[in-house]
């Protein structure tokens, strides 16, 4: 097989496309048939290995359709005991390597996954897929060249996107700046400092990684620094002919330095809730639209934007995909011994579904639900002749709140935070709120008759005892140099209040009391109803 | 200045030059080799330029003379470089020649040592070399000399065709160079052949490098040929022939050159094409040899193959043509089964055995992607295409290990019966798209081929099924008994649908069901289950199937089944059962049940087998039903016999257990005398059927206390006639009507009703003869008082020979003890 390096070379456009993108290029038909085959495979394989037999029960599957039959759903606490430990036996193929979670504050502190050769193998290529469609205008054209350079922005290993780095490095002849062996032994700000360092005097092609990042370091150069302490290589012509021209384009402008004025950068890639919220942003200061991929540790990259940068498309060879619909969600809500009813790639319609997947090529989860979900927003994409479903992602389905990606908080985190406060209060509720593409943990507070805290003072101490149970909320502040936390205390017997006028309105018991994460707009109105708030 | 060719052509190559220079600087994306080639533009730029600039500007020619020979060292230096890259291969030179090229040009260009002088006249330029000029560019020539050798050398190891056929362009634009840059050496160095010849690989390296698509190579050069040598030769000839007869008629006026101009343009125009035709054709073979190669192996294929019927030999046949025309050393063929719609390997070439147990399933994506496409794909394409992702890693390890580089369906009618697979040519070379097609239409014939087989071993399927369908139903024709006709039906079964065994279930008016026959009946675990009935588990799962109105097949491990419904329906190492309901008029009577031990029930029950067994059940069923018919007419003709037995019993003297003590003393001496069953059943029903030709025999007479009379007498003589007359419609008893018969026959040939003597009468009439004495002895009777044991034996004996046969007589009184 001719190696990418060799294609690029050898200007094999065409071959290059096919070969990573052509996935867009298939029929509903020929996605489902490449993934009922890897299916048939991988149950061969789960049938093979213990913990395989264990989650798929006494009768090994013979059809897709009894797959999704007698295969219950599964969560990471079915894998307890045996991946947390690292146990190799029981899996179906041997690993090549073991990698975790990043960032998410959840029940377990990692979540460890086993990635195949052939995992490995595939996520670089869907990698180099992504990296090529987001720097094209059009079908079939090839940017992606060899020595590119992409900014090494992700974490060490054993987190997951250094998987994906080291993967991508193995595959494609791209320069990482800082290079991998010298940038995993860096800490976080020092690598992305030593990587924009570098990318003065080499240029930078590509980036992926957290969106905030782009748009911090767009506000600090905006702001007038570099973030690049004084060095030799400063004297570099390259360095010098690349800020000289950045500086006389920005003046020519009369606006101050931005990123895209110093690199034309080919491709951005980007993950997460808070993609769309900073695309606008990316795009004023790096010159370019990201664009938006999905991927999760247990399943891989599992899907990415076209580059015309409408709705993601799956990946047929990664993962086995179901989705529960939103009403099979809404039955499991009603009664939690309810098994939710998946349905597959080929019989999406537009709404909103939980993603459950099984991944190929000798992976061990098996139908497990992740936690996000997708809104379907079409079912194919006419403008770029895509016959397959469209997807964005939606959010993730548990009560778990997402703070610019960084900070995941939930609802037993801030029940914590408190109680632990020491703030006397009779109950509350919590609101992510995205105000000028900020993040925001909105919390209203309905405070006891002994309390004599002013609001600034309770907001005060609730972020204190947040930031002490979750570093990944301080380190918001840190990064993107903003306070995350927003309080406000509402009216003494506003949720007596709430509770009568819902009674009143006929509601079910279980509904007179509003959800603590997350309640709607119309929940909040009424429990604020009469309320004046300083910010208003 | 002088306009003339020698300012003209470096002016033309010049701009030709900056214009590419300019449109790859400004072309996206900048590859690597796109950099290097800009260079080796710019390069040459500045030769054209100089050289345009010698004629040009005559006061400095000596400065533009040393800036030419200066490009040209830089040129065979960039060239070094752009090749390096198209070749993929860096070797330690590359870290030496830019310094090579540096110092030699700025030798060239700031000391006299390589051209010391140079000047025009008369546009003309006249120029000696230093001794160094000999030095400085000879390893340029080396280095140039060197390229096309890694060039060549990369063509030869690669296998990808569009680069080959690339790396074919710079051969020919590189050899161009060096081939013509020695004329600078000689004085038609102040001609700019040279410059125009740059000019001309320039365009051929540009094209070779910006393009991905390009033309083959071969093809350009055969157009080139084709047109240029016909003209060349005709225009020669034509000039030869004016420029003759100028010579030898010096008289001839100017209207006589004009006439034989013309004639001499007719004839030439005349001879033109088919001159042009005939080198053509040699052209063609001289370029294509392999391609007329190919088209003779086509037409032996095609007079070989049509004729030959078995597949093996079609296909044997076609790889040793393939694999000796095309030079290829592995091929094989891979062949749709279609009992299971699999791929196997029928034949191969290069191949070791272990490749035998290769095969591609009815949905591998090679199969899938030949089966919608027409046009053959390569291990490249697989590589490639998306649709190819799911394919298994067992199966890249098989395809990998097959080596395969093409992969030609084999279709007829656009249904994909096999595959021409074929490994890398002996040469390494990348197959040709004349290989392809030349392969392609191997695959065309060979579908042809494999099609006529098909349709003669349908043929002969066909009549085979339909011999064994008409032996069977001859078969069934001839019996009524109901076992014979399931064991008939059993062993047809089997055999014309080649499974492991076969059963027939009859199901009984209480909804139990008999096993009425298993084929082969050798089969341990089954024969005892002849007769018997089957367990009452399995019960509810035959119901099931005969609701269902059609065959059902299951495997083994089908998750339906109970683990109790399976032991009773699959034995011995049976894989796959099919049951298949037997339908009789109105009613299911029972069920055909096939049992195999193929992995794949498609193996064991494909389609064509199934319809087989279709058309076996309902013959079956037929037969099956017209067998119990028979039976319980038989049945209820026995019951009427033996009520009328019965009464004649009655109407006689005899003790009421008369028949049936019969019975047991006749058995009995049957046992003691090793008959076969069969004699023995047939006593045992003479024992009770003995007397009923009595019911014709008046009451009067029967039960007559003094002796009957001579008319008296004759009546009843005939009653052993009756009696086997009555029997006699009745086939299970066929053997028994004989011995009713004869019963009152004596050994020495004076009993009735025929007289028959000895051995003519049956063994069975004579053992019923000496019971039926026996017993009537020890009876009391109307006209005789009842004896004793020994009293009864001593008349038997007294009567051995004469009455009696004395061998049973002696084995009758040892038997029975009193």
């Amino acid at each position: 097989m001719t190696s990418l390096e060799t294609l690029i070379k050898q200007g094999r456009k065409e071959e290059i496309w096919t070969k990573y993108c052509g996935f867009l290029d298939l029929s509903i038909d020929e996605f489902m048939e490449i993934q009922e085959r890897l299916l048939l495979e991988q149950i061969d394989l789960l049938g093979k290995s213990m913990l395989g037999r264990m989650l798929m029960g006494d009768v090994i599957p013979t059809s897709v359709e009894e797959f999704r039959e007698i295969v219950p759903l599964t969560t990471y606490k079915d894998y307890l005991g045996y991946l947390d430990v690292q146990r190799e036996d029981v899996l179906p193929r041997q690993p090549k390597t073991w990698c975790h979670t990043s960032g998410r504050t959840g029940e377990y502190k990692f979540k460890w996954v086993p990635y195949t050769q052939e995992m490995y193998d595939r996520l670089a290529e869907v990698v180099v897929a992504a990296m090529i469609m987001s720097s094209v205008n059009r079908r079939g054209d090839i940017n992606l060249e060899n020595n590119d350079t992409v900014l090494l922005t992700t974490a060490p290993p054993p987190y997951f996107s250094a998987l994906v780095t080291r993967a991508t490095d193995n595959h494609a002849a791209v320069r990482f700046l800082p290079p991998l062996d010298e940038g995993e032994k860096m800490g976080y700000a020092e690598r992305v400092q030593a990587g924009f360092k570098q990318a003065m005097v080499k240029g930078l092609d590509y980036f992926y990684g957290i969106s905030s990042v782009l748009v911090r370091i767009g506000q600090q150069l905006e702001e007038g620094g570099t973030g690049v302490k004084l060095s030799k290589d400063m004297l570099d012509p390259r360095f010098i002919i690349r800020m000289g021209i950045g500086f006389i384009k920005s003046k020519l402008q009369g606006r101050a330095l931005l990123p895209k004025d110093i690199w034309k950068v080919k491709g951005i890639m980007t993950g997460g809730a808070d993609s769309s919220v900073y695309s606008s942003l990316i795009k004023e200061y790096w010159g370019r639209d990201p664009l938006e991929g999905y991927a999760c540790t247990e399943g891989s990259l599992l899907a990415c934007q076209a580059w015309n940068l409408n709705g993601m498309t799956f990946f047929a060879e990664n993962d086995f995909l179901e989705f529960i619909p939103e009403a099979e969600l809404q039955k499991e809500r009603e009664n939690p011994d309810y098994k939710p009813k998946t349905v597959l790639y080929d019989e999406l319609e537009p709404g909103v579904y939980e993603l459950v997947f099984s991944n190929f090529h000798g992976g061990i989860f098996i139908r497990y639900r992740v936690g996000d979900m997708f809104e379907v927003i079409s079912t194919s994409d006419p403008e770029i002749n895509v016959n397959l479903p469209q997807v964005r992602y939606y959010s993730r389905t548990s009560d778990m709140i997402n703070l610019a990606n960084f900070a995941f908080l939930t609802e037993k985190d801030i029940w914590f935070a408190m109680e632990e406060s020491g703030v006397e209060y009779n109950e509350w509720i919590a609101r992510k709120e995205v105000v000028d593409n900020r993040s925001y943990l909105h919390l209203f507070v309905e405070v006891g008759p002994e309390n004599d805290l002013g609001e600034e003072e309770i907001r005060q101490k609730v972020k204190d005892t947040l930031y002490k149970i979750n570093d990944d909320m301080k380190s918001i502040e840190e990064m993107l140099n903003y306070d995350p936390l927003k309080l406000n205390i509402l009216n003494p017997g506003a949720f007596q209040a709430y509770m009568e006028y819902m009674r009143s309105q006929g509601a079910d018991l279980a509904h007179t009391k509003p959800p603590h994460m997350n309640p709607s707009k119309e929940q909040l109105g009424i429990l604020i109803k009469d309320r004046k708030f300083k910010s208003d | 200045m002088l306009w003339n060719i020698s300012t003209v052509v470096p002016l033309i190559t010049f701009f030709l030059y900056a214009t590419l220079l300019v449109l790859i600087v400004i072309a996206r994306p900048q590859t690597e080799s796109r950099r290097r080639f800009r260079w080796f533009l710019l390069t040459m730029t500045l030769w054209s330029l100089s050289a345009l600039l010698v004629l040009v500007d005559t006061a400095r020619a000596t400065i533009w003379m040393r800036l030419l020979s200066a490009s040209a060292m830089t040129v065979m230096v960039s060239t070094y470089y752009l090749i390096e890259t198209i070749v993929d291969t860096k070797t330690i030179l590359s870290r030496y020649v830019i310094f090579y090229g540096i110092i030699s040009a700025s030798l060239t260009l700031f000391t006299n040592l390589a051209i010391p002088e140079a000047y025009v006249i008369n546009s003309e330029v006249v120029y000696t070399f230093g001794i160094l000029m000999y030095f400085l560019i000879g390893p340029s020539y080396l280095l140039l000399i060197y390229s096309i050798f890694r060039l060549t050398k990369n063509y030869q190891q690669t296998k990808d065709a569009i680069q080959r056929n690339r790396l074919l362009y710079l051969i020919i634009a590189l050899s161009l160079i060096v081939l013509v840059s020695p004329i600078n050496f000689t004085p038609y160095g102040r001609y700019p052949v040279d410059i125009a010849v740059n000019g001309i690989s320039a365009l051929i390296i540009a094209y070779a490098i910006l393009r991905y698509q390009l033309l083959d190579i071969r093809v350009v050069i055969r157009q080139g040929l084709i047109y240029s040598i016909p003209t060349m030769v005709i225009g020669a000839t034509y000039f030869l022939i004016i420029n003759l007869a100028l010579n030898l008629f010096k008289q001839f006026s100017g209207v006589e050159i004009f006439l034989l101009s013309l004639v001499v343009a007719i004839l030439s125009a005349l001879l033109a094409d088919p001159f042009r035709v005939r080198a053509q054709n040699m052209i063609d073979r001289f370029f294509f040899r392999d391609k007329y190669d190919a088209a003779k192996m086509l037409q032996t294929l095609s007079g070989n193959v049509a004729t030959i019927l078995d597949l093996n030999e079609v296909t044997k046949t076609v790889l040793a043509e393939v694999s000796a025309t095309l030079h290829i050393p592995t091929a094989a063929i891979f062949l749709r089964d279609e009992k299971n719609n699999r791929f196997q390997l029928i034949t191969q070439v290069g191949y070791q055995n272990s490749y035998q147990l290769v095969e591609f399933r009815q949905n591998h994506p090679v199969v899938l992607w030949l089966s919608t496409h027409d046009q053959p794909i390569t291990s490249q394409d697989i590589g490639v295409h998306p649709q190819f992702r799911s394919l298994w890693r067992s199966e890249r390890a098989d395809l990998e290990d097959l080596n395969a580089e093409l992969f030609i369906p084999i279709k007829v009618q656009e249904l994909l019966v096999g595959i021409l697979l074929v490994g890398s040519k002996q040469s390494e070379q990348a197959y040709t798209m004349e290989d392809i097609i030349t392969l392609s239409a191997v695959a065309n014939q060979t579908a042809v081929a494999i099609e006529n087989a098909r349709l003669f071993t349908s043929e002969q399927n066909r009549l085979r099924e339909m011999d064994t369908l008409y032996n069977m139903a001859r078969q069934l024709a001839t019996t009524d008994n109901l076992y014979e006709v399931a064991a008939t039906v059993a062993e047809h079964a089997v055999t014309s649908t080649q499974v492991s065994y076969a059963r027939i279930l009859t199901r009984e008016e209480n909804g139990d069901y008999i096993c009425r026959a298993i084929f082969p009946s050798t089969l341990p675990s089954l024969a005892y289950r002849i007769g018997k009935k089957e367990p009452l588990v399995a019960e509810h799962f035959y119901n099931w199937v005969l609701q269902e109105d059609q065959a059902a097949i299951f495997p083994r491990d089908d998750p339906n089944l109970y683990p109790e419904e399976s032991a009773a329906v699959f034995f011995e190492d049976t894989l796959s059962v099919c049951l298949s309901p037997l339908k009789g008029i109105d009613e299911y009577i029972g069920l055909l049940i096939l049992g195999d031990n193929g992995e794949n029930l498609q193996d064991s029950f494909s389609n064509i087998t199934r319809r087989l067994i279709d058309v076996i059940s309902d013959y079956a069923a037929s037969a099956i039903q017209r067998a119990l018919l028979h039976e319980q007419l038989e049945e209820n003709f026995l019951e009427t016999i033996v009520a009328l037995a019965n009464a004649v019993d009655a109407r006689d003297t005899y003790t009421g257990d008369h028949s049936q003590r019969m019975a047991d003393l006749s058995t009995k001496i049957g046992e003691v005398m090793n008959l076969e069953s069969e004699q023995i059943e047939a006593l045992h029903w003479a024992s009770i059927l003995h007397d009923i030709g009595k019911i014709g025999v008046p009451d009067m007479i029967l039960n007559k206390k003094g002796p009957l009379s001579k008319e008296e007498w004759e009546f009843m003589k005939e009653h052993p006639v009756i009696g086997a007359q009555i029997v006699a419609p009745i086939k299970f008893l066929r053997t028994v009507s004989p011995i009713i018969r004869s019963h009152h026959e004596k050994y020495d040939g004076t009993g009735y009703p025929y007289g028959l003597e000895g051995e003519e009468i049956p063994l069975g009439a004579r053992i019923l003869a000496v019971v039926d004495a026996y017993i009537a002895i020890r009876d009391e009777r109307i006209y005789s008082k009842s004896h004793t044991h020994e009293e009864a034996i001593a008349e038997i004996r007294r009567s051995s020979g004469s009455h009696f046969d004395p061998k049973i007589v002696d084995v009758f009184c040892k038997t029975i003890t009193g």
